[in-house]
């Protein structure tokens, strides 16, 4: 599909644009000039050109829109990452480039492979032994319990655990038809889901089960079981609204974060302080206050955006993310098999939801759960499992294009 | 699998489903910056402010006149050399400590810099300046010469005056006592109460200022009750009492004489919903989202019961109202029936501050209406309860005010006068005094004193 | 004088930053949309054809030209032909060619010559990937696809 190389290659070159000049502007903020931020500048836009244009030639099927899309929003995040602490940005690029890696292998595993099948219980067994895992080893961040230390790195099981959860929800629902076979799986999706809660991650509990939950619909068809599903959910809410306190908080915060300014409320006032400092335009990138904001660097990146780049600037971004579920959506709706149609749908919903989960969050439109920004937050762990879920989408986009291709091959293009 | 096409229309209808939850996302994030922005960023909380203050020299604030009420010399605060004039406008004015809200607060942005566009930057930098952060000059409608003579003809009494020009919004003057000396504030030992500024914090029982509410309802809905007041009357299982037995009256001589009685049966015959839906007109129950200050909600409820549908029409039961409010209402009926949106800012750096697209001025009452209640509360000054209010030179329109409300178990009386000047001198006045008693006997002398000063 | 050219940048490039951003969202979006578009499209012509017929001789004009074969098509020189051969040799509605038990059949409709690798077809015959038809004095190939030929009930 040349045509299109004309587009891709101005976004792509539009990018690198965005990239040289935020990152030159950063250069010269301490007033000296800063030469790891034109190092870092140059080298992230050599990277981003030299992994499209190895990806472009090495798999000549592959999705590009979505690639670009999630390029940009990484350039957004590292540079903002950048002028919140240079370290940050650093290490973060660092697990770019490993991820990249990561998410070749994804692409490669999943454009052989059929399905898991014999796999499933390994899965499962992991995605619930990871979530465990960070009950009884983790150490608290922030009131969630989500963290393990492994020597100098600390690893976020829940984001991997994600990956599992999804393969094995698309290999149920892709070979069970009656409903009394679908007890593991809801078994298995309640456990990660209590798992979660235990953990005090709400916030991942919430996109497990949204992400469930707009899986069983589509994939069974069946409404009122959904609603159901949505009910136990709305039921489940209510309860830990009453038994557990820290659940309490966050509704009350959301319903008004000023009357408990110096408190709880504190970071949702402080994120929409940011927000209004900003305006439509923004402050300019260096010129707004992230360090007063708790967690700016990972969950609250997106008022830092909106500060310093403007509302205007952060609804783009917003649509970027759109792009990706529309692409996204597409390379499902294009699958020949249902499993892969149901692992690409997952990994849309996921990601999806994880952004306005968060944002929703931050603008006060729904309470507040933190968890992170995909593709813009610091974070290894969750840009890796972002990257693995971007690697899942681009295998099946492959396995479907060459299919289209070998189409074309076979009646040729010019047929009458 | 059983239904392949199934699953991708469902997927399909997932896809939509996201699109619109974006959709929302953004239409949200968008309607809210731009709503209630101006209100997130000019708090005392706000740490950009902080921070600016500690670091960057603030501009001037001056009055309409041209006098300065605070300046910086370095990163030092000064105010106005008179005590009478920094403690008259020290509500307005605010503080830098992030203990009040004020000029100092809501205009930080321009104070101190922090909205300057690139192209000005630049001026500067050619102009050989420093823009490490240096603010631009404020200038307020607050008339400083105006508010120390209102403050000292309060006399320390508690309470609020405030003065505006309805046909513009403009407010030039709004004095609250208790009050505070800003030079002093950090160390001062306050009661507590100084802090709040009585003009647009303070929630006042309305008492009969609110039968403007009524009054115009009735006017709209056509309503001229005939009643004869005996000086009290059983509503509703609740006794409704008058000073005295006003005999048979009219609305037009009930209102001037404010007859409890005939408003407490005008307001049951008007009905709850249409007296809520009129104080709702009048900005009862709603945020104010003003540009320039942060006025507290005002309050209309009702129960279903008659009784306290009687007493609501007459301001009690639950009404709540600030003096800045009700100069608001008093301002709305003189405009022809336009709430203007107050306005506390008339320049930034000498150029005028644009308003475009964001002014709040809403039409409360058709000009008809607005017209006839303008009458009656004429009425009210030349033969009612409200001539301690008129002066010479000026036609006074207005309403007292005369609200209960228990206090450690003792009943008091806030003290209201609400009124206005004809068109030739557009300016609107709300005062109030903490628990002095009659309207007739405090506020609307007052009244007189300051209505005295501005045809001067 | 960094700290001053910084912030005058600072505060002007949000601009561009804006302007950026909204361009590039722009093409991404215009771009892919039209991409997927005629993507489809392309495939969806393609995808409704059981196979071609590709014009070997007698039409010097468009040798090598591959006409796409639907479910069920008339062969024929009239306009109202689904395939269309404009030749004096070949009649207005020479022959029929359509799908039945999965195989694609040659059924002649009237007087005019029709051949199947070279042996006059008077009846009802199966075509195959590969046979040569000749309509009156116009020879094409056909072409059907692999996973259609002998599956399809």
């Amino acid at each position: 599909m040349s045509r299109y190389q004309k587009s891709t290659r101005a976004i792509l070159l539009l990018e690198q644009l965005f990239l040289l000049s935020a990152f030159s502007l950063l250069s010269i903020r301490t007033g000296e000039v800063d030469f790891l931020a034109i190092g870092l500048g140059a080298g992230l836009c050599a990277f981003n050109l030299l992994q499209y244009g190895i990806l472009r030639v090495a798999f000549r099927h592959m999705d590009r829109f979505v690639l670009l899309a999630a390029q940009f929003l990484w350039d957004v995040g590292l540079v903002v990452l950048y002028r919140i602490r240079p370290s940050y940005a650093l290490k973060q690029a660092a697990i770019l480039a490993g991820s990249t890696l990561a998410m070749v292998a994804a692409m490669l595993v999943i454009r052989k492979s059929r399905n898991f099948g014999k796999w499933n219980w390994a899965f499962m067994g992991l995605a619930v032994a990871l979530l465990g895992s960070t009950l009884v080893l983790s150490r608290t961040i922030g009131g969630a319990k989500n963290w393990i230390r492994l020597g100098p790195i600390s690893v976020q099981p829940s984001e991997f655990a994600k990956i599992f959860f999804l393969m094995s929800s698309a290999y149920f629902l892709s070979t069970r038809d009656k409903l009394f076979s679908f007890v593991p799986y809801v078994a298995f999706a309640g456990a990660c889901a209590v798992l979660l809660v235990a953990a005090k991650e709400l916030g991942t509990g919430l996109l497990f089960c949204g992400t469930f939950l707009i899986l069983f619909f589509a994939a069974t068809g069946r409404v009122f079981l959904t609603l159901f599903g949505v009910g136990v959910f709305g039921a489940g809410a209510c309860a830990s609204y009453y038994v557990f306190p820290h659940v309490r908080t966050r509704v009350e915060v959301w319903l008004d974060p000023w009357a408990s300014y110096n408190a709880q409320g504190y970071q949702i006032v402080q994120g929409l302080m940011a927000l209004a400092s900003g305006g439509l335009f923004g402050v300019g990138l260096g010129n707004g206050m992230p360090e007063v904001i708790p967690a700016s660097h990972t969950d609250y990146i997106f008022s830092v955006i909106g500060e310093e780049f403007g509302i205007l600037f952060a609804a783009i971004v917003n649509v970027f993310y759109l792009v990706f579920i529309v692409r996204g959506m597409l390379i499902a709706l294009d699958a020949r098999e249902t499993y892969d149609a149901l692992l690409v749908f997952g990994c849309t919903c996921m990601l999806s939801l994880q952004a306005f989960i968060i944002i929703g969050g931050v603008i006060k439109l729904i309470p507040l759960t933190g968890i992170t920004l995909p593709f813009i937050s610091y974070g290894g762990s969750s840009l890796l499992s972002s990257m693995l879920q971007l690697g899942i989408l681009e295998g099946v986009a492959i396995k479907n294009s060459r299919r289209e291709e070998e189409e074309l091959q076979l009646m040729g293009e010019d047929i009458l | 699998m059983k239904n392949e096409r199934k699953f991708r229309r469902n997927m399909r209808l997932s896809l939509g489903f996201f699109v619109s939850l974006f959709v929302v996302l953004i239409a949200y994030m968008g309607y809210s910056v731009l709503k209630n922005g101006a209100a997130w960023y000019a708090t005392p909380y706000n740490p950009r402010i902080a921070s600016a203050r500690a670091n960057l020299d603030g501009g001037t604030i001056f009055d309409r006149n041209g006098v300065a009420l605070a300046w910086s010399e370095g990163t030092t605060r000064r105010y106005h050399a008179d005590k009478s004039v920094r403690r008259a406008c020290s509500h307005v004015v605010g503080d830098i400590y992030g203990k009040t809200i004020g000029a100092e607060t809501t205009f930080a942005k321009y104070l101190y810099g922090l909205d300057e566009s690139a192209i000005s930057l630049l001026e500067r930098i050619l102009a050989g300046e420093d823009v490490s952060g240096s603010g631009r000059d404020v200038t307020l409608t607050i008339d400083a010469k105006l508010s120390e003579y209102i403050y000292k003809k309060m006399q320390g009494r508690r309470g609020s005056v405030v003065v505006l020009n309805y046909k513009t919004g403009e407010v030039l003057a709004s004095v609250s006592i208790l009050t505070f000396d800003p030079n002093t504030v950090k160390m001062d030992e306050l009661e507590d109460s100084a802090l709040v500024d009585r003009a647009t914090m303070g929630r006042y029982p309305p008492g009969s200022i609110m039968k403007i509410v009524t009054a115009s309802a009735a006017v709209e809905q056509n309503l001229d009750l005939t009643y004869t007041c005996t000086g009290s009357e059983v509503i509703g299982g609740q006794s409704v009492t008058c000073t005295k037995a006003h005999g048979t009256q009219n609305l037009e001589q009930a209102f001037s004489n404010s007859c409890n009685t005939y408003f407490a049966n005008l307001s049951v015959s008007l009905g709850g919903s249409v007296l809520k839906r009129q104080a709702e007109k009048f900005g009862f129950n709603k945020t104010f989202a003003y540009a320039d200050l942060t006025l507290y909600r005002s309050n209309f409820e009702l129960s279903g019961e008659a009784g306290d549908l009687a007493w609501a029409g007459i301001g009690q039961y639950n009404d709540l109202v600030s003096p800045m409010h009700a100069a608001l209402m008093a301002a709305a009926v003189a405009n022809g029936g336009v709430m203007c949106e107050p306005r506390l800012l008339k320049s930034v750096g000498g150029n005028a501050v644009s308003r475009w697209g964001t002014d709040k001025s809403v039409r409360v009452l058709s000009a008809e209406t607005a017209q006839a209640v303008k009458q009656m509360m004429g009425k009210v000054v030349q033969q009612g309860t409200g001539t301690s209010a008129a002066v010479s030179g000026a036609v006074v329109y207005g309403k007292t005010g005369t609200a209960e409300y228990t206090e450690n178990g003792e009943v008091k009386n806030h003290s209201w006068f609400v009124g206005f000047l004809d068109e030739d001198h557009p300016y609107a006045v709300s005062v109030l005094f903490e628990g002095a008693g009659f309207g007739s006997a405090h506020a609307a002398p007052m009244a007189a004193e300051v209505f005295e000063y501005l045809l001067k | 004088m960094l700290n001053s050219l910084y912030r005058v940048l600072s505060v002007g490039l949000k601009y561009w930053f804006l302007l950026l951003a909204a361009v590039l969202a722009g093409i991404l979006v215009v771009a892919s949309r039209r991409e997927y578009r005629e993507r489809k499209a392309l495939l969806g012509r393609i995808g409704q054809y059981v196979g071609y017929l590709e014009i070997l001789r007698g039409l010097p004009q468009a040798q090598g030209v591959r006409i796409g074969i639907a479910r069920e098509n008339t062969v024929g020189s009239g306009k109202g032909a689904d395939i269309i051969l404009r030749h004096p040799s070949v009649q207005r509605a020479h022959a029929l060619l359509y799908m039945q038990n999965g195989e694609l059949v040659l059924s002649p409709l009237s007087r005019g010559v029709t051949k199947i690798n070279g042996r006059h077809a008077n009846n009802a015959y199966t075509v195959h990937t590969g046979d040569h038809i000749a309509f009156g004095e116009v020879e094409v190939r056909v072409f059907v696809r692999p996973e259609l030929e002998g599956g399809e009930a």
